[in-house]
């Protein structure tokens, strides 16, 4: 069953319900909304590993085992806080990608996109939509929940050395929050969006335009591809180029530090921005996702 | 088609949040009328419930063309009626037009203002349901009359207990009700009748015909 309206009709005279003015931004602003009803995992995921690594580090802390930072080895004194961000931002790209392969194949496997089509909101709208919540959400809240985690992370130590009698003022004066949280931040937003982002329009593209087996479509290209350049070139630098970009890995972000938020990390956002392999992947990643608007004006349930 | 997880609040929210001219007091006070709670989800109602969902959602906006396309497919034959009961009774004012196409042509013959048959894409039939009262007539004829019965063109026979059911086309035939009443009982036909009569006329044709039906204002449903 499907149902059709027209938006806009050619007369007023006889409506009774006065148009409400709807901004450009509002279609944009519940497609967005929508997603995150759709797809909780957004936030469900990075809540659930959270709490994991909270309660694996209440654990370690109050039972001694991971006895190291609390001790305050004034070298990494924040060695948990970066391990437990690093599970956050594994589970970043996890969710990501689970989320660009099903955001456009489930709405047309439940049918669903007739509703969606019935409605004034464009099929560029919907696409952006989804592109903002990579670029956008789901890089600010791994950000605000894996901040949370430190907090309580912190707190939990404190506590542990405050039972054991010793003094917490070294762990908090060692440990620079707010520089940790910025870099967090800034290496969320660059190594986990921005640089990853032509690899996520991609997986988009294919989520819109295979019919079944996403993962398997959007896989196979890439390995033909490596598989190849092996072949005839002996090389493997294509594959690494994907890996890179899926993992956030460029030396273009920041230098110093092992960790991204480490003490001797330097950012160097000028040298991100004008680097060209930056650029590059976002005209790739524009031609992707103008692919995937174009085709899902055509698509309709599988 | 609404997405299984969505919940009724949310669908409420969304349509009200994109759509200009949906009414969501509207809407609500339809869905006061059900059983339907607001913060089930989809995948949670009955077939009924969507339906009454749907249809709480589409009639809240002000639209003046509605196209229906198969709207009762899979509905049970209660749900059916009611969702013809509804549309006309809330939502139809005689300023909108609302075009359906169905296969269901029985159900809706009486709530259409104009009909028009399709055949693989193609309108192989138009009239109002005015024209097509006075124009078409089914008579039922006994065996004896049959004969005297054919020799009037009847433009499809089916046979009913023994009795012969002509579907004549008063038009183009010089025939009138009155020698029809002679021969024996004079109805009025389904479209559905006059459906088969017209379709099965070419052999060749597959049964993948489909009738599109429009409500109220013709000229707006043709469009």
């Amino acid at each position: 069953m499907n149902t059709q309206s027209n938006a806009v009709p050619e007369s007023f005279e006889s409506s009774r319900t006065t148009p409400v003015a709807i901004s450009s931004t509002r279609p944009m602003y519940w497609s967005v909304r929508r997603e995150l009803w759709e797809n909780r995992s957004i936030y469900v995921a990075p809540l659930a590993v959270a709490s994991v690594a909270l309660f694996g580090f209440t654990l370690s802390s109050i039972a001694g085992i991971w006895e190291e930072p609390l001790r305050l080895n004034p070298a990494q004194p924040q060695a948990p806080y970066d391990i437990a961000a690093g599970m956050m931002m594994l589970t970043g790209i996890v969710v990501s990608v689970f989320y660009c392969l099903d955001s456009l194949h489930a709405e047309r496997r439940d049918r669903s996109i007739l509703f969606w089509k019935s409605l004034p909101v464009s099929d560029l709208t919907t696409v952006l939509a989804k592109a903002s919540i990579l670029l956008v959400i789901l890089p600010l809240f791994t950000f605000a929940i894996t901040v949370a985690m430190q907090w309580l992370m912190l707190l939990v130590s404190s506590a542990v050395l405050v039972v054991s009698g010793m003094s917490v003022t070294a762990l908090w004066t060692n440990l620079s929050f707010l520089r940790m949280s910025l870099l967090l931040l800034y290496h969320l937003l660059t190594a986990h969006a921005l640089w990853p982002f032509p690899v996520y329009c991609w997986l988009l593209l294919v989520s819109g335009w295979a019919r079944r087996a996403t993962f398997l479509w959007a896989a196979l290209p890439l390995i033909a591809i490596a598989g190849v350049e092996q072949i005839v070139f002996h090389t493997w630098h294509f594959a690494r180029l994907v890996g890179s970009r899926l993992i956030g890995d460029t030396q273009t972000i920041a230098a110093g530090g092992m960790f991204p938020t480490g003490p001797m990390t330097h950012i160097t956002p000028g040298r991100f921005l004008s680097s060209p392999g930056l650029w590059i992947g976002f005209a790739i990643a524009t031609a992707f996702l103008a692919a995937a608007v174009r085709l899902r004006r055509y698509q309709g349930p599988i | 088609m609404l997405p299984r997880w969505i919940r009724v609040s949310q669908a409420l929210e969304y349509v009200a949040g994109v759509h200009p001219r949906f009414d969501r007091a509207k809407a609500e006070g339809f869905l006061a009328k059900t059983t339907i709670r607001h913060n089930s989800k989809v995948r949670e109602l009955s077939k009924g419930m969507v339906v009454q969902l749907h249809l709480a959602l589409v009639m809240a906006i002000d639209a003046k063309l509605l196209v229906l396309d198969e709207p009762t497919l899979g509905l049970d034959i209660l749900y059916r009626k009611q969702f013809y009961d509804s549309l006309l009774n809330d939502y139809f004012d005689r300023s909108r037009t609302i075009v359906v196409t169905t296969h269901q042509v029985d159900e809706i013959q009486d709530v259409l203002t104009d009909v028009m048959f399709i055949n693989r894409g193609r309108i192989v039939f138009t009239c109002s349901m005015e024209e097509f009262e006075s124009r078409y007539v089914e008579v039922m004829v006994n065996p004896e009359k049959a004969a005297t019965a054919r020799a009037l063109k009847p433009i499809h026979e089916r046979q009913a207990l023994s009795r012969s059911i002509l579907l004549f086309d008063l038009k183009p035939n010089a025939v009138d009700r009155q020698q029809l009443a002679a021969l024996g009982e004079v109805r009025r036909p389904s479209i559905a009748d006059l459906f088969v009569a017209m379709l099965s006329e070419k052999p060749g044709d597959k049964p993948d015909n489909q009738a599109g039906k429009a409500l109220g204002n013709y000229q707006g449903a043709a469009r």
